[in-house]
């Protein structure tokens, strides 16, 4: 299982590339028929990658091996839900997913409800300093001076994610909280203040990885 | 129908667009999804705020640095784009 641990967070985080596995031998029928239907072979490696991340997420979550039993049911625009598909019976999970997939390469973050969880992954120096101001507000620019600008972006987009928010929802309108040393402790959202935890990495050189962790109170 | 302002943005738009961030072997026109179907990476809209800002020689507030805002190339222009934009083409 390709893991980054974060023990004091229930979650698991999986990784994954479009080199991997074969798509067929962990791709359902169903998703099967979704990915043969996807425009580009860019657009395909980028799935396929997120959907295995995904499934060793979950499997991990719930204390599986066989990734064979866990079906993604494709929901347009948002994360997908999973299943447990036993013999002919459907089990919903009652776990928060996410993933994120840039450059053939995937993660996916999964956690027992009610926690909710974002992901993202980006390619590094992908945003110049003139940018911050496009999505960060000025608390967040204060307090983020030290931290690299693309794993920034990252982490925004991760807390978009987690609390579900949709398109109209302007990137200020969410605004990460941190600490004397400079970590998390919640996000902001419209006004509503939630506690929250993140992680950062580098799970392939080049790339920044960020996750999010926050719950409805 | 789009006036002239609107109309010259989303020309230029296309120029640069269909230059600079479309995949090989995808024409983007002024009704192309640009996020939606994962055509172009989100982190790639702060280089549409940019131009959009430069093209219009307005800075952008806040509240309308949205994703849908930016969904398409004519959904830009209808936002951004005034009668007097005279910038565009930059």
């Amino acid at each position: 299982m390709h893991a980054l641990a974060e023990p004091t967070l229930r979650q698991s985080i999986a990784l994954a590339t479009s080199d991997d596995e074969p798509a067929a031998r962990f791709l359902t029928a169903g998703e099967h028929a979704v990915y043969t239907s996807l425009p580009g072979e860019r657009r395909r490696r980028d799935w396929v990658a997120g959907r295995l991340a995904a499934k060793r997420a979950v499997a991990e979550t719930i204390g599986i091996t066989d990734l064979d039993f866990i079906e993604l049911r494709y929901e347009p625009r948002r994360a997908p839900t999973p299943v447990l598909v036993v013999a002919d019976s459907v089990h919903p999970i009652p776990v928060s997913l996410s993933i994120a997939h840039c450059e053939g390469r995937a993660a996916a973050v999964a956690a027992p409800a009610p926690a909710r969880v974002g992901v993202d992954l980006e390619r590094l120096g992908g945003v110049g300093a003139m940018r911050l101001r496009y999505f960060l507000t000025q608390a967040e620019q204060e307090a983020t001076r030290s931290v690299d600008r693309t794993a920034l972006w990252a982490l925004k987009e991760a807390a978009w994610k987690a609390l579900g928010c949709d398109d109209r929802t302007p990137f200020t309108a969410i605004e990460l909280s941190f600490d004397a040393d400079g970590r998390i402790r919640s996000v902001w959202c419209e006004g509503q203040k939630r506690p929250a935890a993140a992680v950062v990495s580098n799970p392939w050189p080049g790339f920044v990885l960020a996750v999010i962790q926050t719950r409805d109170d | 129908m789009a006036h002239g302002g609107q109309a010259r943005f989303v020309r230029a738009l296309l120029v640069w667009l269909n230059r600079r961030l479309a995949p090989a072997g995808v024409v983007i026109g002024p009704d192309t999804p640009l996020f939606a179907a994962g055509l172009i990476d989100s982190i790639r809209i702060l280089e549409l705020i940019a131009w959009t800002e430069r093209a219009t020689g307005q800075t952008i507030p806040d509240s309308r640095i949205r994703m849908d805002n930016f969904r398409t190339p004519a959904r830009m222009a209808a936002i951004f784009a005034g009668e007097g934009t005279e910038h565009v083409g930059s």
